[in-house]
């Protein structure tokens, strides 16, 4: 048949069927499609994702491994150690007063030399609160300061550290006998001691310096000494600042006392009965920390409260450890600190967050001196049997934690707990302080006042241009509130700055007076035209009301421009931002929350307004209509009829709003003074976390805390505008089922 | 593909129609009592659009280079049953079938094969005319083009050819670049069968062509489809039974998804043998 | 207004008026909502006009006479007013007394002599204002604009000429040869012109880009004299680290920064969107889909910013410099913000709206076209490709066009992902491979945010800062009016092709 002979031939000379190639290419085609759909998913949970995953090694604690104990030969008791770089090896000052240098990969003495020659086994270890060094109390009011240093060398590829015993300086007390000192190595080379004396309890401050003049090369030696004024009291411990300035002591009857060593005076107490068996000092010198013999562990500080003088505060305890605390070690980068109890038990804490960040047990039962690693990677305890107990570990974000981006915190010399943000600091015993609650704050404002104006202008334009406007205008307004939408924000901070700000500083009673000058304008205006005669209104159809409106609403401001003066002269003494200073007695800021409210509405508005105008156009008209049948007016179908069918997407509209002003960086970055303080004053400045991330990145080195602490604030950012996005397209969707239905 | 194996007539095996099988009173317009063989056949086609079922064990022939009308009220299943010949129904979602569909004899169903080029043996024309947003030549060379016609030449005869099938050649072969959008409706609807001419398929599937048409335009398409009749096999699915009447040899009459009647077009509007179909083409409902 | 009381069917007409009455109020209200919102736009829009366009317009110069006898050249900027402060408190001790004065800002150039280009000067103090023909502005390749009186054109100390005239013509006919050195003179040039204060300024000969006397110019040679200026704002490099010259640097970078990110962006957006569109079945996976691009629309700009810099640049970037660039490191090539990055930052963050976008434009293609042509046993993707597509390109056009729009004035993701305030190479140039796209760009929006908040004279920079905010707005509102246009093109058609 014919249709057999040709069925098979497609015209033109193609291959008959469809051929192999083009299967394979739908087919491909189709899975490449697939995968364009499922790359969304992928790219918001790896978005997701990846914000977690750097965030999250904020959360982990320390991870410590801990080698088990090792005796040494020849090493006996063990008074004071320090550890090397690399932790491999060790010097040790033995309670037989011998300096010994240890190889700690090999488990064994390299070297052994008396901590003061000719005078050998006599004295005992001297508490040294920090600096790189070991303090030796001889008879007759004697100490012995010897200082470490770590030398490198690189041979054969590798590093090769050896310590550098210092040489041996004897500090006469001018005392016949010391009972209890504290030593501190200085960075330069210098050292101080202080001292109190076993015969009258007489308190003496020593400090030696060096200064080399660049020149010359020539070494000028600073010493003091400074008798400090008598207490009375025996100490059991006593600590001095790195820097000097303070000094710390525990009496015997359990009363802690601090000494201002630059003015002299005499010591306070903070009266109480403490039970303190370790003292240790804090990196910066400021935090204090006593371990108890029942294994309490408290920080104290300095701080001095409005109008009152400096005092000790008690403020805060950490976890417990068993058994008496004998010895507290702090870490050299930050405020971690390492503590070691007579059952052996070996914990590393925070100090300014309060954490513990590992637990564990050394193995040993007596431990008498800890060691903490130059890199604070590392730390080595003494047992008093000799034996050593080396631990590497590594505790990457100990500032951080959920306590410290979420919770109140008593830093050092704040008198009582709060939440602060402040990142990075000009010296090395700055405390960070890494609070995420201020900028959640200034995150909360900013949204706060831009929505409170942008809301009602959003929806109030929207039910307009969907209800009431003309068709004709309305293709006209809806681009420029696309147009407005577009503006960048760069532009729209830079003109906040740049030009609105000072403008809003010297004529914030023209912003005050314009909305009610606006608002009688329009009302009055309204009143008048349904005044006039019926001929002359029918000329004006209904829906153009917006034009007449927006001659009176720039009549009203012009009118508020030029009232300003006068309003601000009769209402604010003449100048506004000194009346808020003096009568609200908050200041006041030029970059405020007032103007972000203003440039942020820019930003919002066109959300707000596109997506209810969408809410209310999409209102079936059947139902306007039947509601308009029965006989209802005009706004009574939109109150009754209109606004609560389209409610849910006026509902999206304001959700999507907000994630917009959450999120809104540049506008606030450049028109706020990006300060985090916590304070609902309009006039005043705040930092959002999106402006937060902008300011801080470039500073943040890659992946140290600040960098996750940024990441976390991203993902805090992510997951704000998740919530409000998901609620709001799950709205939306269950909306427009509904229209589907009606 | 082996030729449809001739089995005994196709009236003798449709339900309930002796008549179609002795070929007695109901004479075909042209070759009375000639024997048609059969170009498609359904058998026991039964469709479901998610639980709810359109198609109740259906089976019919469709004679070979014959104009075959499907006629019944709205929503009967007459286009779900035009769609399933070339499986236009798998675009819908959650459509089940069972029973077969044979075009000469081969499943439509059969996993193995290629619906693209089943589609290309079987063209449709659309209720509404739809052709694309290109120009006419571009319109009528779609279907080579897409299974591999390349040469311009070949191209050119083919649209020329087609056109001049669809009966339209005269009027648009001045107009061939110029956008398809702006020729009139019924030219439009010829464009469409041209399109589908294009590809030589072997069955046209007419799915209520002339429904947007004024008289005229119907007029003209239905003077096509019976010129395309010797090379063509035709269905066409129409709510106008004068339409039926006119151009179609067989009819039959589905009711709510069950196929009611099945005859020589003359016989099924002057004899009918059910009720039902007597009551639909006297106006009583539909 | 409810009438369930089937006994009063007549509604009560006083009640039935006074709520009209209000209801008319609330529609006034509305409206004037409304018009708050369009005056807004409007007088935004302006403003930036306004301030960018009066960049370039040469002012003219005027000689202030205060009353202790000396005298000010310049350019009257603006006025504003002061409060008066009682003498011996300052502002913060909240010294103000209520009263107001007026002070106007004069641009007074001079840079280098009087160390602010703008003084303020109080209006009591002020004894007269006068124009004066002579004064001239001459643009300076160091230290920004000069203001003074032309004395004399000097070679080695003599004169060659002392009329403004020949001054001109000698510089037209050295601007006609263009860019000579001194080889050819033997004594160096100099001009001499005279200050406010009465001393005499010498400028070196090369020193002097150009010199008006903006008092002497019609409206039209001022209006060219603009054109210029503005052109010359398009087309140069900027100078003084930025202060001055052109943005051509900054808008070459965004250009080429979208172009890239359109290449990512247009694939991915269109096939997603194919497969929301045509491919996918309704269902929960869709819905989630759906809710993962609004959020995709709705997550800050920043997130999007801090995911590229430690994703692309420290992740991958990283990767990259280990694998193929380990010789240069610790010196990152890709390891660190570029002009890759930044747009592969931004194609993520404009995926949805391009998405949005084809969305809309696939769906104006009506579904009969496509079983038309799949009843003609196309395959899906021919149908697609032949038919669905280039129904869908006006959509796909806009989407590509208001991403491009989002893009050009993004500056917080950027800020962070590669963009510097002054990029040394551009990132497109003869040097092989040509496109170099690890190097860091200059981008128009971190410019405007550069210029008006780092810079070390923001005052001096503002001018700038409108023109570039002016730019940056007129590229946004064309793509945007285009898009927009094109956009309601496709829903007339689809209206009028779903009938």
């Amino acid at each position: 048949m014919k249709a057999e002979s040709r069925r098979r031939e497609i015209p033109g000379g193609g291959p008959p069927g469809t051929s192999k190639r083009r299967i394979l290419k739908d087919r491909f085609a189709r899975i490449l499609v697939r995968l364009g759909g499922m790359g969304i998913l992928a790219s918001l949970l790896g978005i997701l994702g990846y914000l977690c995953l750097e965030a999250l090694p904020l959360l982990s604690g320390a991870t410590v491994e801990l080698s088990p104990s090792r005796r040494i030969p020849g090493l006996g008791p063990i008074a004071d150690l320090l550890l090397g770089p690399y932790a491999r090896k060790a010097v040790v000052l033995g309670r037989d007063g011998r300096i010994r240098i240890l190889d700690l990969e090999e488990g064994r003495i390299l070297q052994e030399t008396p901590a003061l020659r000719g005078e050998e086994g006599k004295g005992r270890a001297g508490h040294v609160s920090s600096g790189p060094g070991f303090s030796l109390v001889l008879p007759g009011g004697r100490i012995v300061l010897r200082r470490v240093e770590w030398a490198r060398r690189f041979e054969e590829g590798s590093t090769k550290v050896d310590p550098l015993l210092g040489e041996e300086t004897v500090q006469e007390t001018g005392f016949e006998r010391v009972i209890s000192s504290t030593a501190v190595f200085e960075k330069e080379g210098g050292y101080a001691v202080l001292a109190q004396s076993g015969t009258d309890l007489r308190v003496v401050f020593l400090q030696r310096s060096w200064e080399i003049n660049p020149l010359t090369e020539e070494r000028t030696v600073r010493e003091s000494r400074k008798v400090l004024e008598s207490t009375g009291s025996r100490f059991l411990h006593l600590a001095l600042n790195p820097s000097g300035t303070h000094a710390f002591g525990v009496t015997e009857d359990g009363r802690l006392c601090w000494w201002d060593l630059e003015s002299g005076e005499a010591p306070r107490f903070h009266e109480g009965n403490l039970k303190v068996s370790a003292l240790g000092i804090l990196l910066g010198g400021n935090g204090l920390i006593l371990g108890g013999p029942d294994g309490r562990l408290s920080e104290w500080f300095l701080v001095r409260k409005a109008g009152e003088d400096f005092s000790l505060l008690h403020a805060r305890d950490f976890e417990p450890v068993e058994g008496s605390v004998r010895a507290i070690r702090a870490g050299h980068r930050n405020r971690g600190f390492l503590v070691a109890s007579d059952t052996g038990e070996l914990a590393l804490y925070y100090g300014t967050t309060g954490r513990c960040l590992w637990r564990g047990h050394a193995g040993v039962q007596r431990i008498g001196a800890l060691a903490m690693g130059p890199k604070d990677d590392a730390f080595l305890a003494g047992g008093e049997g000799g034996e050593i107990v080396r631990a590497s570990f590594r505790a990457e974000h100990p500032e951080a934690g959920i306590g410290a981006f979420f919770g109140a915190i008593r830093y050092e010399g704040y008198d009582r707990p709060s939440y602060t943000w402040q990142s990075t600091g000009g010296s090395d015993d700055f405390e960070i302080k890494l609070s995420l609650v201020p900028l959640v704050f200034g995150t909360l404002k900013g949204t706060f006042f831009a929505m409170l104006f942008s809301i009602p202008l959003g929806i109030l334009g929207a039910m307009f241009v969907s209800q009431f406007l003309h068709p004709g205008i309305r293709d006209l307004c809806k681009p420029l509130i696309e147009i407005m939408a577009s503006i960048p924000s760069v532009i729209l901070g830079f003109i906040a700055a740049v030009w609105l700000a000072p403008l809003v500083e010297s004529g914030f009673a023209a912003l005050l007076a314009a909305p009610v000058l606006i608002g009688i304008l329009i009302l009055g205006g309204g009143a008048t035209a349904s005044l006039l005669p019926r001929s002359f209104r029918r000329r004006f159809p209904r829906g153009f009301e917006v034009i007449p409106a927006m001659f009176l609403v720039g009549l009203g401001a012009w009118f508020a421009i030029l009232l300003a003066p006068a309003l601000e002269g009769s209402w604010f003494g003449g100048d506004f931002p000194g009346w808020v200073q003096e009568t609200l007695k908050v200041p006041y800021e030029q970059r405020n929350a007032v103007i972000i409210a203003l440039a942020m509405s820019f930003a919002v508005i066109p959300i707000i307004f596109s997506i209810s105008e969408d809410a209310f156009a999409n209102v079936p008209r059947s139902l306007v209509s039947a509601s308009l049948a029965l006989g209802a007016s005009r706004w009574q179908t939109v109150v009754r009829v209109v606004l609560p069918t389209a409610s849910p997407g006026i509902f999206s509209a304001v959700m999507i709003g907000l994630g917009r002003a959450i999120g809104e960086t540049m506008i606030v970055l450049m028109a706020t003074g990006n300060t985090p303080i916590m304070d609902w004053n309009p006039f005043n400045g705040f930092r959002t976390l999106s402006a937060n991330i902008a300011v801080e990145i470039p500073e943040a080195p890659v992946g140290g805390t600040l960098y996750r602490t940024l990441f976390l604030s991203a993902l805090l950012l992510f997951g704000l505008t998740f919530c409000l996005n998901t609620a709001a397209e799950v709205v939306r969707l269950r909306l427009r089922r509904r229209y589907a239905e009606l | 593909m082996q030729q449809a194996p001739f089995e005994e007539p196709l009236a003798a095996r449709l339900p309930g129609s002796p008549a179609l099988a002795k070929g007695g009173g109901g004479k075909l317009p042209d070759s009375g009592g000639e024997e048609v063989p059969d170009k498609v056949e359904l058998r026991g086609l039964s469709l479901w659009y998610g639980t709810k079922r359109a198609l109740h064990d259906i089976s019919m022939r469709i004679p070979r280079n014959r104009i075959t009308a499907l006629i019944g009220p709205s929503g009967c299943g007459k286009s779900t049953l035009l769609r399933c010949i070339n499986r236009m129904n798998d675009l819908v979602e959650d459509v089940r079938i069972e029973g077969e569909v044979l075009l000469e004899g081969e499943d439509i169903h059969d996993p193995d094969l290629d619906v693209n080029a089943l589609r290309a043996r079987v063209g449709m024309v659309f209720q509404k005319s739809n052709p694309f947003p290109k120009s006419v030549y571009e319109n009528v060379a779609y279907g080579p083009r897409i299974h591999g016609a390349r040469k311009r030449a070949v191209l050119d005869e083919i649209v020329e050819r087609s056109l001049k099938g669809a009966a339209l050649w005269e009027e648009v072969k001045d107009r061939l670049h110029e956008s398809a959008l702006r020729l009139s409706g019924g030219q439009q609807q010829r464009l469409c069968i041209a399109r589908a001419l294009a590809v030589e398929p072997e069955v046209i599937l007419f799915d209520e062509p002339c429904s947007a048409l004024d008289p005229v335009a119907t007029g003209k398409i239905e003077d096509l489809m019976r010129e395309l009749r010797s090379e063509y096999t035709m269905v066409i699915v129409t709510h106008n039974m004068q339409q039926a009447s006119r151009v179609s040899d067989f009819t039959a009459f589905l009711y709510m998804g069950t196929l009611v009647e099945h005859s020589p077009t003359r016989e099924l509007f002057t004899r009918p043998r059910e009720a039902r179909t007597e009551d639909y083409i006297s106006g009583r409902f539909g | 207004m409810r009438n369930s009381d089937p006994g009063r069917l007549r509604p009560d007409r006083r009640r039935k008026r006074s709520g009209d009455r209000l209801g008319a109020v609330f529609i006034r209200l509305s409206a004037g909502a409304m018009a708050v919102n369009l005056l807004m736009v409007l007088g935004l829009l302006v403003l930036i006009g306004v301030k960018g366009l009066g960049v370039f317009w040469p002012r003219s110069l005027v000689e202030i006479r205060l009353k202790d006898g000396s005298r000010i050249w310049g350019a009257v900027v603006e006025r504003e007013t002061v409060r008066d402060i009682d003498p011996g408190r300052t502002e913060e001790e909240g010294g103000r007394n209520g009263r107001r004065g007026f002070r106007i800002r004069v641009r007074v150039a001079n840079r280098d002599l009087e160390g602010e280009e703008f003084l303020w000067v109080p209006e009591e103090e002020i004894a007269g204002i006068r124009v004066r023909e002579d004064l001239v502005r001459v643009e300076r390749a160091e230290w920004g604009d000069f203001l003074g009186r032309f004395l004399r054109l000097e070679a080695g100390g003599k004169k060659v000429t002392d009329s403004w005239g020949g001054f001109r013509k000698a510089l037209d006919a050295r601007d006609s040869v263009g860019p000579r050195t001194d080889e050819g003179r033997k004594e160096a040039w100099k001009a001499v012109f005279e200050v406010a204060g009465g001393e005499t300024v010498e400028i070196p000969w090369e020193g002097i880009l150009d010199a008006i006397r903006p008092n002497r110019m019609g409206f039209l040679e001022k209006c060219g004299f603009y054109g210029n200026r503005f052109f010359d704002f398009l087309v140069s490099e900027p100078r003084s680290s930025n202060t001055e010259g052109g943005i051509f640097p900054a808008i070459f970078g965004t250009v080429l920064m979208v172009f890239l990110m359109t290449i990512f962006v247009t694939p991915f957006g269109v096939l997603a969107a194919i497969y929301l569109r045509e491919y996918a079945k309704d269902g929960p996976f869709v819905r989630i889909l759906r809710i993962a691009i609004n959020n995709l629309a709705g997550v800050p700009s920043i997130v999007f910013g801090i995911f590229g810099l430690g994703f692309f640049v420290y992740t991958l970037g990283g990767r990259i410099d280990s694998l193929f660039f380990p010789d240069r490191l610790p010196e990152p090539t890709f390891g660190t913000g570029g002009i890759l990055w930044a747009s592969l930052t931004l194609a993520l963050l404009t995926v949805p709206v391009v998405i949005v976008a084809t969305e809309e434009g696939l769906a104006a293609v009506p579904k009969s076209v496509r079983h038309g042509s799949l009843a003609l046993g196309a395959t899906k993707l021919e149908t697609i490709w032949n038919v669905v597509l280039p129904g869908a390109a006006p959509g796909i056009l806009t989407g590509v066009i208001l991403a491009i729009s989002r893009a050009a004035g993004e500056v917080a993701p950027l800020m962070i992902v590669g963009m510097v305030k002054m990029a040394p190479d551009l990132p497109l140039d003869g040097e092989f491979p040509f496109l170099h796209p690890e190097r860091k760009f200059m981008h128009l929006g971190f410019h405007i945010f550069d210029l008006g908040f780092q810079s070390p004279d923001v005052e001096a920079t503002k001018p700038l800062v409108y023109a570039t905010t002016l730019v940056l707005v007129v590229l946004v509102l064309v793509m945007n009016l285009g898009a927009i246009a094109l956009r309601n093109r496709l829903r007339k058609r689809n209206a009028t092709s779903s009938v």
